[in-house]
């Protein structure tokens, strides 16, 4: 069986493992309460930002040989994305302040932005 | 640091090449062998199961093994899988695990398990970190759940490795 020193270290690993789950949980939390409906979407790559878009206007941007990005009713997605994973198409399609889907292979990031609060104060 | 398998006895220096190279291509065997397993909730995600050899070879030889074997094991990716962005995401996300787990374990107070679980989310975090320094603000969107899932992979590879070191290590505590 096991000796009463292993038995403390699993504890602490345990421990551990709590922690960083925990830790990841409030992450999460953290980022829904704090979402608001966006305004821009924001697509960087390795050389800097490659272009900014307005949320709300239809619109499909092809980043050539590597992926496009369409944006379609205050949504965005990619589509045609010319990697071997294509994982940035399974993603869902996000709209709010803060979400973003991103390129590993080709360093592409694509963000929605801006956008005030999500309350207004009426007067 | 010495070595010894069960059977007792230090390496010569003609056995450590060969331990360490064995250990190696485990590590890149892993490596490709979890590109098999897809993760449909995260794609891209991967389970790290290469950190079953580093582990194991950091526990049975010290840093340095560690320091031989993730160098070996990002060579070996990159050589084969080609992708430059892909080394510097796997140089950022090792460096960083392979540190955290070396502190870890002097610590003495966590199981291979616990190390592992700090390995794994030290790895992810490594790699986001990079993905936003290449890209952006962007990659942080992801990290909630690649920390969750690294420790979680940490935690299955950890219990991994420690059965290979129980047999490896004979009757040891």
């Amino acid at each position: 069986m096991l000796s009463e020193n292993q038995k403390k270290r699993l504890r602490a690993d345990f421990a551990v493992l709590a922690a960083v789950l925990l830790l990841s949980a409030l992450m999460l939390a953290a980022a829904r309460l704090r979402r608001s409906p966006g305004a821009l979407v924001v697509i960087e790559e390795k050389g800097g930002t490659a272009a900014v878009l307005p949320l709300y206007e239809d619109a499909s941007l092809e980043l050539e040989g590597r992926l496009t990005v369409v944006i379609e009713n205050g949504s965005v997605y990619i589509t045609g994305a010319c990697c071997p994973d294509r994982f940035c198409q399974a993603s869902s399609p996000i709209k709010y302040s803060g979400e973003s889907i991103i390129c590993l292979p080709f360093g592409i990031s694509v963000s929605v932005t801006g956008g005030e609060g999500g309350y207004d104060f009426l007067v | 640091m010495t070595f010894s398998f069960s059977s007792g006895g230090r390496l010569s220096p003609a056995g450590r090449a060969a331990y360490l190279g064995v250990t190696a291509a485990a590590a890149f065997g892993l490596s490709y062998l979890e590109l098999l397993i897809p993760m449909p909730m995260l794609p891209g995600a991967r389970l790290g199961l290469a950190n079953i050899a580093v582990l194991t070879a950091i526990y049975l030889g010290g840093p340095r093994d560690g320091v031989i074997l993730l160098i070996s094991r990002l060579l070996t990716a990159f050589l084969v899988f080609g992708s430059v962005t892909s080394l510097i995401y796997s140089l950022a996300g090792g460096c960083l695990s392979l540190a955290g787990m070396l502190i870890a374990m002097r610590t003495k107070s966590l199981s291979p398990i616990g190390v592992s679980i700090i390995g794994g989310a030290l790895h992810n975090t490594g790699q986001v970190i990079a993905a936003a320094v290449l890209m952006g603000r962007g990659a942080f969107g992801y990290y909630p759940m690649l920390l969750a899932l690294g420790a979680f992979s940490g935690a299955v590879t950890g219990s991994m490795a420690a059965g290979v070191l129980k047999v490896l290590r004979g009757k040891k505590d």
